[in-house]
């Protein structure tokens, strides 16, 4: 399906990873790369031009906040919609992320039932 | 009347005085005799008031040693007496302490009237706390003895005067005490400036930084000695200085705008947490008009660099702890949620009642983290409370809104009372939201199906009430007393089945109290429940939490 919307989403953690690929790929519809760290996010964006970054924050080597200032000098990518999705979900914590580029927080743990109705009503133009 | 048979108890000579005081007692009446010429001696001293003296002598020729009278002396004594009177505060009072007489200075110092004094137990003038004084003076006076001390005494107005007071015991013949003369001078006065001394030391030697700076001009006029250390300066060298060569981006437009409630009286205190020289200090101020009428600002500041590291260090294990349970929660919660939705395909019905389990309380294990980071940050003060005018009336709606979904699962309605006008309330409206959904989610849990909720606003004195009220099992009378505690549950009513976390009136009442309010219940088993918040309209009180740095800070 060539509306289905691309998502790239980084997470250190497998199940998680593998959580969210069922919750966007099965139950959303949704075409989804992956990547274990902000590393291979970035070799993967070279083939792979995301409609949607969705990205963890606290990562071992890369966080997420780092990642998207990676991500965002791609020219083909310093547009496009950021929703970092974390554990850590303190006010402060919360408006910190915003202010790093992102549109949206999406706090874990989701409920996967809606975790792909949730992207589609934050980057909704 | 036997002026000739007076007796003076003990040796000879007799100071001039003091046979004035006798003639004066014998004229009055009765023969006395002073019991200790060496106190009488001292009594000379003091003299007592011509006004009485005067018209009592009338018609007396003073004797000298000799016994030939002499009228030289006698204006000397006079004259030496009215001079006394100028000087001190006499009275006169019976064996049951009833006054008999007082000199002018004594209505002056008192400002009673004469009638209002003649015949009153001198307690008169002693304040309450005073009495246990009063009546060790009397029980020295009846052994015959003098009594020499300070005194706290009380005027006709209330204010306290302190005397240096000398009260002696006159006998009568047989040995009985029948008159007590008492002599004061006034010391309030240096009283005053000893108690001014002590403050101003024990303010000079405070842990606590103390400044006071001019509210015109700002310059400092006071430093105590910890306040002097932290900016290195003499006193010579402060009385030039203004908090502007003080505090780290001091900006003073920022400043008086903040102090304005201070200046009109609203508060009592503002608290700040300002910078000084890279340190973070917490400054409580007040405004005061000194003595002489100038309006100043005290500030008392500490250091709290220790407190916010401790805090800061708290913060990250609680983020570390939130982020550490939500991650492997987040896969057990996702997982059950995915299978159970039928994304991986069919299951059996016992298998779906198991996972259902699992997943129901995976749901609840995410709710009670939520609960316990939320009270480990409201309990540490770390959750400053954001305070604002803020509409109860408009707050409650969008309370029962948000719990609209929440109550349609247990078939309960809920109904507004009082919210048809509006309730300003200076509080944290995100924490007095979660006091009402914590409330209403309870409420709605308990109830019976087709109930309903009534939530009313209702104003009492200096504070607004919440109530909210439930139809439901109510508690019983032996819950109540525990009912806001931690993780307590009633006995009975099954915390699965109504899915609370035992946290949500803990934090109701923690946050009811950060706010100096309360929040107390009334429940009749089998009825229902009534929650009831109370929340000071107004905050006057001086637990205002810290303004945010920038309030002073001249960057914003």
């Amino acid at each position: 399906m060539s509306d289905q919307i691309k998502v790239l989403h980084v997470d250190d953690d497998d199940d998680i990873r593998e959580i969210t690929l069922l919750a966007l790929e099965t139950v959303g519809e949704m075409h989804v790369v992956q990547a274990p760290s902000g590393a291979e996010a970035l070799i993967k964006v070279q083939t792979f031009r995301p409609d949607v970054l969705l990205l963890d924050v606290m990562m071992p080597e890369m966080s997420g906040e780092e990642l998207l200032v990676q991500l965002r000098a791609n020219p083909d990518l310093d547009n496009t919609p950021c929703i970092f999705m974390t554990a850590r979900v303190q006010a402060n914590e919360i408006s910190g992320l915003i202010e790093q580029g992102a549109i949206d927080v999406i706090q874990k743990p989701f409920d996967p039932m809606t975790l792909a109705d949730q992207i589609k009503a934050i980057i909704a133009p | 009347m036997g002026r000739d048979t007076l007796t003076i108890a003990k040796k000879a000579p007799i100071p001039p005085a003091l046979v004035g005081l006798s003639a004066l007692l014998v004229a009055s009446g009765a023969a006395w005799a002073a019991p200790d010429i060496g106190a009488l001696s001292g009594f000379a001293s003091f003299g007592f008031g011509v006004a009485t003296s005067a018209t009592l002598f009338a018609g007396l020729k003073y004797k000298n040693r000799s016994g030939h009278v002499n009228n030289a002396s006698y204006v000397d004594m006079q004259n030496r007496l009215k001079a006394l009177d100028e000087h001190a505060i006499v009275g006169i009072a019976d064996e049951n302490a009833r006054i008999v007489d007082v000199n002018q200075r004594f209505i002056d110092t008192f400002g009673y009237e004469m009638d209002e004094l003649i015949g009153n137990e001198a307690s008169l003038i002693y304040p309450e706390a005073e009495y246990q004084q009063f009546a060790k003076i009397r029980s020295t006076l009846a052994l015959g003895k003098n009594w020499t001390g300070e005194d706290r005494l009380r005027t006709k107005s209330g204010r306290t005067i302190w005397t240096h007071t000398t009260i002696f015991p006159l006998l009568s013949e047989d040995g009985r005490h029948v008159r007590s003369i008492s002599v004061r001078t006034d010391i309030t006065a240096i009283k005053q400036v000893q108690s001014e001394q002590d403050m101003r030391s024990t303010l000079h030697m405070l842990r606590d930084e103390v400044y006071v700076f001019d509210a015109e001009t700002l310059r400092y006029s006071y430093m105590n000695k910890a306040a002097m250390e932290r900016l290195g300066w003499s006193e010579a060298e402060y009385k030039e200085k203004t908090p502007a060569d003080s505090i780290d981006r001091y900006n003073r437009e920022k400043f008086f705008e903040s102090a304005m409630p201070l200046i009109a009286g609203d508060l009592q205190q503002l608290t700040y947490v300002i910078e000084v020289n890279g340190n973070s200090l917490e400054m409580r101020l007040q405004y005061v008009i000194n003595k002489e009428g100038r309006a100043q600002f005290v500030a008392f500041v500490n250091d709290i660099s220790k407190r916010l590291a401790h805090e800061q260090a708290k913060d990250d294990f609680v983020s570390t702890v939130s982020h550490e349970l939500r991650s492997p929660l987040t896969s057990i919660k996702g997982g059950l949620g995915l299978v159970l939705s039928g994304a991986t395909g069919d299951l059996s019905d016992k298998s779906r009642s198991l996972l259902e389990i699992a997943h129901r309380n995976s749901n609840r294990l995410v709710l009670i983290i939520n609960d316990i980071l939320d009270l480990e940050k409201i309990a540490s003060g770390q959750k400053k409370l954001d305070i604002a005018q803020t509409d109860l009336a408009a707050l409650v709606k969008d309370a029962a809104t948000a719990n609209d979904a929440f109550c349609a699962q247990y078939n309960v309605g809920v109904r507004l009372v009082g919210a048809d006008q509006s309730h300003i309330v200076e509080c944290d409206a995100g924490q007095v939201f979660q006091i009402l959904n914590n409330l209403l989610s309870n409420a709605a849990r308990f109830s019976n199906s087709g109930d309903e909720i009534v939530v009313s606003l209702a104003t009492d004195g200096p504070d607004t009430l919440i109530s909210v009220r439930d139809y439901g099992v109510g508690i019983p009378m032996e819950a109540q007393a525990t009912i806001f505690d931690r993780f307590t549950q009633v006995a009975g009513q099954d915390r699965k089945a109504k899915g609370g976390t035992g946290l949500g009136l803990n934090i109701v009442k923690v946050i009811a109290e950060h706010h100096g309010g309360t929040v107390t219940l009334d429940s009749v088993e089998g009825s229902g429940t009534t929650f009831v918040v109370r929340l000071p309209t107004r905050r006057t009180v001086d637990s205002i939490p810290s303004r945010d740095a920038d309030v002073l800070d001249a960057a914003q």
